[in-house]
């Protein structure tokens, strides 16, 4: 922020400041109405109409704005599940196209919070973002997000998150986990004995 | 050489919040004195009503009971302290032990301090008066409050103020504002009966009283609910570091004086109206009235924070107050002046009026400054993400290793932390773990947008001298993303 939008901020309160005064202008005489006077003028009328009291709150029977508070904090509920859902959504959008030869090494004990725009291997670390191509998993790994194409290779392994097609899934090994979305292909090995190719390029094992 | 502990604190922010309570103490002595020395323009034995002056006497009794009592056991308290400190010293006790005993006094005088108008507030009548309508109300207006906590909470899309700070500012407005509050508007009530000569009708008093009322109820309230946002302000600055911030705190004291208000209006008469002042606080007026009113004076802080020169600080605080208070007396003024009048202009049946002038009222008189405090909140939350994004361009070397370049990218997306918070939620066996990875994930984001956003007054030439050092912070995000490792998903 730049030093003159505090500045700007402080006008908008001045011309408030203003604006809620000019409306007080106007408040002081509607209010003088309805018995807001002074006593002088008071006895110059001795005797005006006496306004009638009338009290909605206590008049109305209270089980309808009852009602109509329970539907507005219902419709209120509503409004924000929708919103974090949306909000869900949009933090799951398309994650930047495949660019990058590198193939980056989340090392054990490491925690990475962001995105990978390429593929990556998580040995034994914390990958939390998405990855654009291929996400390969070994040594304990866990990964928090979304991937175009995951491979998990060990003993333990699960699945927690929505794939979309069924066929993209293979798995070898008995238990695996990705936490989040796969877009493309799963595959979950106890182990794998050759190689993992993307694009041409080897991913796995690491040189 | 350790200084000699003593019995006001040695820090000045928080000698400056203690001259804050004492003022509002002084306020009321001030409104006391000003009972005391007025001429009586009544004479209440011309009038002839057996009992009226011990009752007048008995109501201006009343009105400041707490005070005197409470002014006096301070005296009393300060006294004791401060012969036992100078004993102890005497007697050469060490410092530190010493330093505990005045620690120990000052939290009582604190305390006393804060009791005093806590005492007077209508709550404590309300639930004497009417214990089952009260419990009832009191159970009804917690979920919408904190509700709408959290929606101020969230608001601050980046760097988040702690929540115990934002409950605290709750609690000062349903309390010790609430308290300060009716103190003044009793204390008006009271006064203005015998500033102003008798009328012929015995009822047209209430005529002069509701002259002043919603004058003396916007400026007073606002008063009581603003000296709270100041003393958190000067307490924890480091959190309150921007507009957003501000309008959160000034918004979470608004909603706490919401909330003892709306107990107090439902309880009455064993909740004989609660549906109606359930729906008209609760409901269609919560993020307005005085969430409104308070957020604004909460932004006048909040800007203040980052300007440079005292001047401009104190004219923008000042603008903060007015444009609250003004708002406040004319949503009053206004609304009695609706409600007495409209039945002239139209006739409608009550529920149509309950459900659907009284909201239109609340647009009418209270939405300018609800849009007013979200215009300023978008035009901070839009300033602060442009200031972020340049402190993260432009991070110390140092501090790469605690915020890298793709999680640089995470943290300016709310949108982003909040869809990896809930995969990491979703991604544990059980709903224990699955909300420890939530919070843990939370943590880290928190602690890197503390770095970051330190970084960036620090750009700017703004930084708190209290706030912890980059060295720290950087330790900080380094501990809990360790946690984060150790623990797994």
């Amino acid at each position: 922020m730049n030093e003159c939008a505090p500045r700007l901020l402080a006008r908008c309160l001045l011309t408030a400041m203003a604006a809620a005064w000019v409306l007080l202008l106007g408040a002081s005489p509607a209010a003088a109405g309805c018995g807001s006077i002074t006593y002088e003028q008071r006895q110059a009328d001795p005797a005006p109409a006496e306004p009638e009291k009338k009290f909605p709150a206590l008049n109305c029977d209270q089980s309808v704005p009852a009602a109509a508070a329970a539907l507005a904090c219902a419709l209120g509920l509503t409004a924000t599940g929708f919103y974090a859902w949306r909000l869900h959504s949009a933090g799951a959008a398309p994650v930047a196209p495949v660019g990058q030869a590198k193939t980056e090494v989340v090392g054990p004990g490491e925690v990475r919070v962001g995105d990978v725009d390429g593929d990556v291997v998580i040995r034994g670390g914390t990958l939390v973002g998405q990855v654009s191509g291929t996400a390969v998993m070994v040594d304990n790994a866990t990964f928090i997000g979304k991937a175009q194409y995951v491979v998990q290779i060990g003993y333990r392994n699960d699945v927690v998150g929505d794939i979309a097609e069924g066929e993209n899934v293979v798995q070898v090994g008995r238990r695996n986990t990705v936490l989040g979305d796969v877009a493309g292909k799963l595959v979950q090995a106890r182990s794998v004995m050759g190689r993992i190719l993307t694009k041409g390029r080897k991913v796995w094992p690491l040189d | 050489m350790t200084e000699d502990p003593r019995l006001l604190p040695a820090c000045r922010r928080q000698r400056a919040a203690l001259l804050v309570l004492v003022s509002l103490h002084m306020v009321v002595a001030l409104t006391m004195v000003i009972s005391l020395v007025r001429p009586r323009q009544v004479d209440m034995t011309a009038l002839d009503i057996p009992g009226l002056e011990e009752l007048v006497t008995l109501a201006g009794l009343y009105v400041h009971w707490p005070y005197p009592p409470g002014w006096a056991l301070l005296a009393v308290l300060s006294a004791v302290a401060w012969g036992h400190l100078r004993y102890a010293k005497r007697r050469q006790v060490p410092a530190d032990r010493r330093a505990v005993l005045a620690r120990r006094y000052r939290r009582a005088l604190l305390a006393v301090l804060l009791a005093v108008p806590a005492l007077k507030s209508p709550l404590i009548v309300d639930l004497i008066m009417w214990p089952g309508a009260w419990a009832t109300a009191f159970l009804v207006c917690v979920p919408t409050t904190v509700y709408a906590l959290g929606l101020v909470h969230c608001a601050q899309r980046f760097r988040r103020m702690p929540v115990p700070l934002l409950l605290g500012g709750a609690g000062w407005g349903a309390i010790v504002a609430g308290g300060f509050g009716a103190t003044m508007n009793e204390w008006w009530s009271d006064f203005s009966l015998l500033h102003f000569p008798l009328p012929d009708n015995v009822l047209d008093v209430t005529y002069l009283k509701n002259i002043g009322l919603p004058m003396i109820s916007g400026f007073f309230e606002e008063l009581g609910k603003g000296a709270g946002v100041a003393i958190l302000f000067l307490l924890y600055r480091r959190h309150v570091d921007s507009v957003v911030s501000g309008i959160v705190l000034g918004a979470a004291v608004g909603l706490g004086f919401n909330f003892g208000e709306s107990l107090t209006y439902m309880a009455y008469f064993d909740g004989a109206s609660a549906g109606f002042h359930f729906w008209g606080r609760q409901v269609a007026g919560l993020m307005a009235a005085h969430t409104a009113f308070t957020a604004v004076v909460g932004a006048g802080f909040g800007i203040a924070r980052q300007l440079h020169s005292r001047s401009q600080q104190v004219t923008t605080i000042a603008l903060g107050f007015c444009v609250a208070a003004g708002a406040h007396f004319c949503n009053n003024s206004m609304l009695d002046y609706v409600g007495k009048e409209s039945h002239k202009w139209f006739t409608v049946n009550d529920t149509v009026h309950a459900l659907v002038l009284t909201p239109a009222q609340f647009l009418l008189f209270q939405g300018p400054l609800v849009v007013l405090y979200v215009l300023l909140l978008r035009r901070g939350l839009r300033s602060q993400e442009g200031g972020l994004r340049v402190a993260l361009a432009n991070l110390p070397d140092a501090a790469r290793a605690a915020i890298t370049e793709p999680e640089a990218a995470v943290l300016l997306s709310p949108a982003r932390r909040f869809r990896l918070k809930v995969d990491a939620l979703r991604a544990a066996g059980s709903p224990r773990h699955g909300i420890a990875a939530y919070r843990r994930l939370a943590r880290l984001h928190a602690a890197q947008l503390d770095l970051a956003t330190d970084h960036w007054h620090r750009l700017r030439g703004e930084a708190d001298p209290l706030a912890p050092d980059e060295a720290t912070s950087r330790a900080r995000v380094q501990a809990v993303r360790a946690a984060l490792a150790g623990a797994g998903p």
